[in-house]
């Protein structure tokens, strides 16, 4: 076995036709650089790497290409020596990464690139180049988080098709006896035609893949360790409202676009503006979600108060932080849910998180929680921060929360269930929208649907008066608001039919960009929703505010195809081109078709999945393909079939003679194609001695060629001669 | 599907994989582009095949090993050009699939076991690249035509009516591949292999006492003029000298005759070869040998009569040129009953004696078991000159078995009692140099 092991691996590595083709090595020389600077700018390789390895590889490319004809072991036995050491420094780093294996990973591609550039001689090992030139890009792809990669990639694109034609026309020369060469002209013809075929049809395939749930892996971002300077934080600090008052502003605070003014210690419901589209953050996440900041518990009749004082710490030496609250209760039906942020501007020291955060990959060793927990960081958010966080979210059906039963933990409904003092008609109109709910999950689920039905969405809505109570001006009087109003509107609905409940604000999922994988969190994004409490399952998230997904709805598959969203990227690209009525139309078709054919796949693949309709549906599929498939193959068959012979006299003759020449064959006689029938009686008559074959024989020939057509007695006698041809033939053989 | 096609579905599945666990919308465009290169390679390569005619002009006759011309022509009658369209003449290769490495690795370890080394896979691919050629185009524009010529070798003798072409498109960046195989009317005849003698057992004799009360020619047949008679009943009125006629009265008719030359005859009993490749085995072997003694014999000046198996027995075929002779080799099949070997020896040695010229020099090639040889040797009483041609199945197999050096001995005694020069060819020596010197002389 050992020697069989020996004798293949010689013969797989015998010494190869070495490629002699210029431009094939150019073409992939290229691919490889426009790869290695991909991976070097995108996975933040350094100054140094950056200089080193894309010289190292056009060094190797052309060393190569002067030693192809050489057996080259010396250097051969180098890049042994230092494709180990290579191996040694990236397990080295493997240890001291490994939540996150890319970087160490993709360091040691780009020196593996530069070590094999030096042994290219044969055609295989320049498309090994190219191979793994791809998997670097894509690395590198997944390490950007903007759509500038397409700067990178559609070059990459377009060297690596030509290098693939190359390699193919190298190929086919070498392998050929004869290579007849074309005119240039329409080679690049062909070759442009096929270039711009490949665009469209990789979208198509790009959007309809899935986006499926991946397997589990230990693929948690996290920066490097920050040294803190000073005693930690313990009160939430927001870079936008520095001087932020101790107690509720008797006027409304400032409004400050770039920063949301909820991340603070009190909600003002009185302040009004229109927040920026400045992007705030970048999100990985295996499914949407919000991202919390805070809670809020206390109303205060135009605004809410986070009373909590008491923060717990966590700590840790290395990640993660392990988030948990003496004293909080127990909560069924979680899932894991992975979320990687990646900070673009500034923000207050909250870590944002999906509820409820579990596990945190933070770049410091302490962290502060509260028992709404709430998750203070000791230094605020800037940008270039990476954490993780792993959080148990809620996996609790609507049916599930209908059949709670259970106790309330000590003081929660106090705390929750507390109330200013306000209008009898606030909780007069929430009974009577619940008066015929029988529990508390349909109850809040009326409430949350006529708040949605019955009022209109207006981040411009005038502001109410500095004491008024915001409740009452947005249900009796304003009737329409924006996110902050419908929350408040719910939580305090609730409360006053005893459902406790608060305020939990922080930013809405975002936007899904389908080329790099990440919710794109704008500071628009910004939002206020309603955390309901139900014994044994937890605070369950409610957002009453129009246009909004339920926070519980955002279950797992829902962006499975999100991939058709890019039809709406293209056209948001496409009216830029097109005057602005039409542009705007445009882009609001791409966005519909999209969005259409996202949700009919869903739906289809819904459909499917389900139980004995599925099968039904893809079994009755797969027949009409197969179906259709055998149709084509027949027409196809009976096209090439020379037409049906007629029938007639001459060809029942023909019929009849054929039987019997088939008998004559098959006692060993057969009919040579060059043989007439008369020549072809008189040889079977010597050999076998049988008359009547020559009889027949004439009959036939009469019968086939003669100008009048043979009669019905002929053909009767023809087939009687041939019966006797088999008697004779039987007998013999006998 | 073609290996790159494989390489870049396997690399666009692991990035989809990855893509889903990483949630990198970059890795999912990657992994389409990979597939979208495979499907535009298995669109186009089927659509290049399409509306494509190939012809094919080569030779008619040809000898084995023998490189020969062919000339190809491709025309596109589309309305697009096609690119990088391979076409490949598979005449000789039995049509089907190509055989890669696989199909040739089974065969050699049937026939010899073990992994073959490096080398023998080269050999393997340039053998494969003589008799199965390849011809690529760059470039065929539409409603065009292109011709070129290539070289050639026919692997072993036979009569093929058709070519298989098999004509392979992967599209501009040969993701993918399709093929197609045509065929086209292209008759060849492949004649075996003749090998040059220096000598070899001719020595035809005129025997002073005939058998038979037979003259040494033949009248009625030939060209050469022997006289004039009376005509006879059955007589072609083509020879009727009608001067003579005139001068007689009655028809009197000229009469031709054969002159006696040196005779010669071959009888070949090669049946199906237990051992062996397609190409080199003791069936192939021994018509390569029959070819060349029917040359030597030739080159002597007598055109040899073959004694051949058809029909379950043995017929004589008179040919009239050394080609006709090549032309009965090339399509030689073997009988299809192999019991009785040595039964069948004897009755082909009974026709050749009955029914060719008496003291014609006789060769017999046959692969059948030396024991059975020995066996029909014994009770041969026959006047001609007898040589023996044996081609050694076992010896084309895996190991000699040491059982054959027995039978090889015991044949080689008969042979020299019956005064029969007995030839051995064997795998391994050239045939021209296996018949220059009869087993009696060589040890054994």
């Amino acid at each position: 076995m050992f020697e069989r092991a020996a004798e293949y691996y010689k013969l797989i590595n015998r010494p190869r036709p070495t490629e002699e083709s210029k431009s094939f090595r150019v073409a992939v020389l290229l691919a490889v650089l426009l790869s290695v600077i991909a991976a070097v700018v995108y996975g933040e390789m350094g100054r140094l790497t950056g200089a080193l390895v894309p010289a190292g590889v056009i060094l190797g490319f052309y060393y190569s290409y002067r030693v192809r004809h050489r057996s080259n072991l010396v250097m051969k036995f180098v890049l042994t020596i230092l494709l180990l050491v290579v191996f040694a420094i990236f397990w080295t780093e493997l240890f001291g990464a490994i939540w996150d294996i890319r970087y160490p990973l993709v360091r040691l591609f780009l020196w593996l690139q530069v070590l094999h550039s030096f042994d290219l001689p044969a055609r295989r090992d320049l498309d090994f180049s190219l191979v793994s030139a791809t998997v670097l890009i894509a690395f590198a792809g997944s390490m950007s988080t903007s759509s500038d990669f397409l700067y990178l990639l559609v070059p990459f694109f377009i060297v690596g098709l030509a290098a693939l034609y190359l390699g193919h026309r190298s190929a086919l020369a070498s392998r050929s006896a004869v290579f007849v060469r074309g005119r240039r002209a329409s080679a690049a013809r062909a070759l442009a035609i096929a270039s711009i075929v490949v665009v469209p049809l990789t979208l198509v395939l790009f959007m309809a893949m899935p986006r499926i749930p991946g397997f589990s892996s230990n693929f948690l971002p996290v920066s490097s360790m920050f040294k803190l300077s000073g005693p930690m934080e313990s009160s939430l600090r927001n870079p936008g409202y520095m001087d932020f008052p101790d107690s509720f502003p008797s006027t409304p605070l400032p409004f400050k676009p770039d920063s949301y003014y909820g991340f603070n210690r009190f909600l003002d419901l009185r302040t009004r503006g229109v927040p920026s589209d400045r992007t705030a953050m970048k999100v990985r996440s295996t499914e949407p979600a919000y991202w919390r900041a805070m809670a809020f518990d206390r109303f205060l009749g135009n605004g809410w108060e986070d009373t909590e004082k008491q923060y717990q710490d966590i700590e840790s030496r290395q990640p993660p932080l392990m988030v948990g609250y003496k004293g909080e209760p127990p909560r069924y039906a979680g899932r894991e849910l992975v979320q990687t942020f990646f900070i673009e501007k500034q923000l207050p020291n909250t870590v944002f998180a999906a509820f409820l955060p579990r596990q945190v990959f933070f770049p410091t060793r302490f962290l502060k929680v509260d028992s709404m927990f709430t998750l203070i960081a000791p230094l605020t958010l800037t940008p270039g921060l990476i954490y993780t966080v792993i959080s148990e979210v809620s996996d609790a059906s609507p049916d599930m929360l209908r059949r709670v039963m259970g106790y309330y933990p000590k003081g929660l409904k106090e705390r929750y269930l507390r109330l200013p003092e306000m209008s009898p008609e606030v909780e007069g109109l929430a009974r009577r929208i619940t008066a015929d709910k029988t529990n508390d999950y349909d109850r809040v689920a009326a409430l949350d649907d006529y708040l949605r039905d019955n009022f209109t969405y207006d981040i411009n809505c005038p502001r109410q008066g500095n004491d008024e109570n915001t409740v009452e001006f947005f249900l009796f009087k304003q009737k329409g608001g924006y996110c902050e109003h419908f929350s408040t509107a719910l939580a305090v609905m609730c409360r006053s039919i005893g459902i406790p409940s608060r305020i939990a604000v922080g930013f809405a999922t975002g936007e899904l960009n389908p080329l790099t994988g990440y919710y794109e969190v704008s500071a628009r994004d910004a939002h206020a929703w309603v955390e309901v409490y139900f014994p044994v399952y937890g605070w369950i998230p409610f957002d009453p505010t129009p246009g909004s997904s339920q926070p519980l709805g955002l279950a797992a598959g829902e962006d499975t195809w999100s991939g058709f969203s890019l039809l709406k990227y293209i056209g948001q690209a496409l009216s830029h081109v097109f005057p602005a009525g039409w542009g705007r139309a445009i882009a609001g078709a791409f966005r519909k078709v999209g969005a259409g054919i996202g949700d009919a796949a869903g739906a289809l693949v819904a459909t499917v999945s389900d139980h004995y309709r599925g099968i039904i549906t893809v079994f009755a599929l797969f027949l009409l393909l197969g179906g259709l498939l055998l149709w084509r193959l027949k027409v196809r068959r009976d096209a090439s079939r020379p037409p049906p012979v007629p029938d007639g006299p001459r060809q029942r003759a023909i019929k009849i003679f054929g039987r019997m020449t088939g008998l004559l064959a098959g006692a060993g006689y057969p009919r040579s194609p060059s043989q007439t029938p008369m020549e072809y009686a008189a040889f079977v008559e010597s050999s076998l001695g049988v008359s009547t074959v020559g009889t027949a024989a004439e009959l036939f020939s009469r019968a086939r060629f003669a100008a009048v057509e043979p009669g019905p007695e002929e053909l009767i006698t023809l087939d009687r001669m041939v019966d006797e041809v088999e008697a004779s033939l039987l007998s013999q053989r006998a | 599907m073609s290996k790159r096609a494989v390489t870049l579905i396997l690399v666009a599945f692991a990035l989809f994989l990855i893509a889903a666990t990483i949630r990198s919308g970059w890795l999912y465009l990657v992994s389409s582009a990979l597939i979208s290169l495979v499907l535009i390679g298995l669109f186009a390569g089927r659509w290049a095949n399409r509306r494509i005619e190939v012809d094919r002009d080569c030779p008619s006759e040809v000898f084995e090993g023998e490189p020969f011309s062919v000339r190809l022509r491709v025309r596109n009658n589309g309305s697009f050009s096609r690119n990088l369209i391979s076409v490949q003449d598979r005449q000789f290769s039995g049509g089907g699939k190509r055989p890669g490495f696989t199909s040739w690795l089974q065969r050699r370890r049937d026939m010899s076991g073990g992994m073959p080394d490096g080398d023998m896979v080269d050999k393997g691919k340039q053998a494969e690249a003589l008799y199965s050629p390849t011809v690529a185009f760059e470039s065929v524009p539409p409603r065009c035509e292109v011709d070129t010529s290539y070289l050639m070798t026919a692997p072993r003798r036979g009569i093929y009516e058709t070519a298989d072409l098999s004509m392979s498109c992967g599209g501009i960046f040969g993701a993918a591949e399709v093929k197609r195989t045509l065929k086209v009317p292209s008759k060849i005849t492949v004649l075996p292999r003749v090998y040059r003698l220096e000598e070899f057992p001719f020595n035809p004799q005129a025997s002073t006492s005939p058998v038979e009360s037979r003259e040494w020619s033949r009248k009625g047949v030939g060209e050469d003029y022997y006289g004039i008679r009376e005509y006879a009943h059955g007589d072609p009125l083509r020879h009727i000298h009608w001067k003579s006629t005139a001068r007689h009265g009655g028809l009197i008719v000229k009469e031709y005759q054969e002159e006696f030359r040196p005779s010669a005859g071959v009888v070949i009993l090669l049946g199906e070869p237990a051992c062996g490749s397609v190409d080199v085995n003791s069936m192939e072997d021994g018509l390569r040998a029959a070819a060349s003694i029917v040359n030597y014999f030739a080159e002597m000046g007598s055109i040899p009569q073959l004694v051949i198996p058809r029909n379950g027995t043995f017929d004589v075929v008179e040919t009239v040129s050394t080609m006709d002779c090549l032309k009965i080799l090339a399509e030689y099949k073997p009988p299809e009953n192999k019991a009785g070997a040595g039964g069948r020896l004897h009755e082909a040695l009974s026709i050749a004696q009955h029914r060719l010229s008496p003291g014609c020099a006789l060769a017999v090639v046959t692969n059948i078991d030396p024991a059975d040889i020995a066996d029909a040797l014994t009770s041969w009483w026959g006047w001609q000159e007898l040589s023996v041609v044996l081609a050694l199945d076992e010896s084309y197999g895996l190991v000699f078995p040491k059982r054959a050096y027995g039978r090889l001995a015991e044949l080689k005694l008969v042979s020299e009692g019956q005064l029969v020069d007995v030839f051995l060819v064997r795998k391994g020596r050239e045939i021209a140099e296996c018949l220059s010197a009869p087993l009696s002389t060589t040890s054994s």
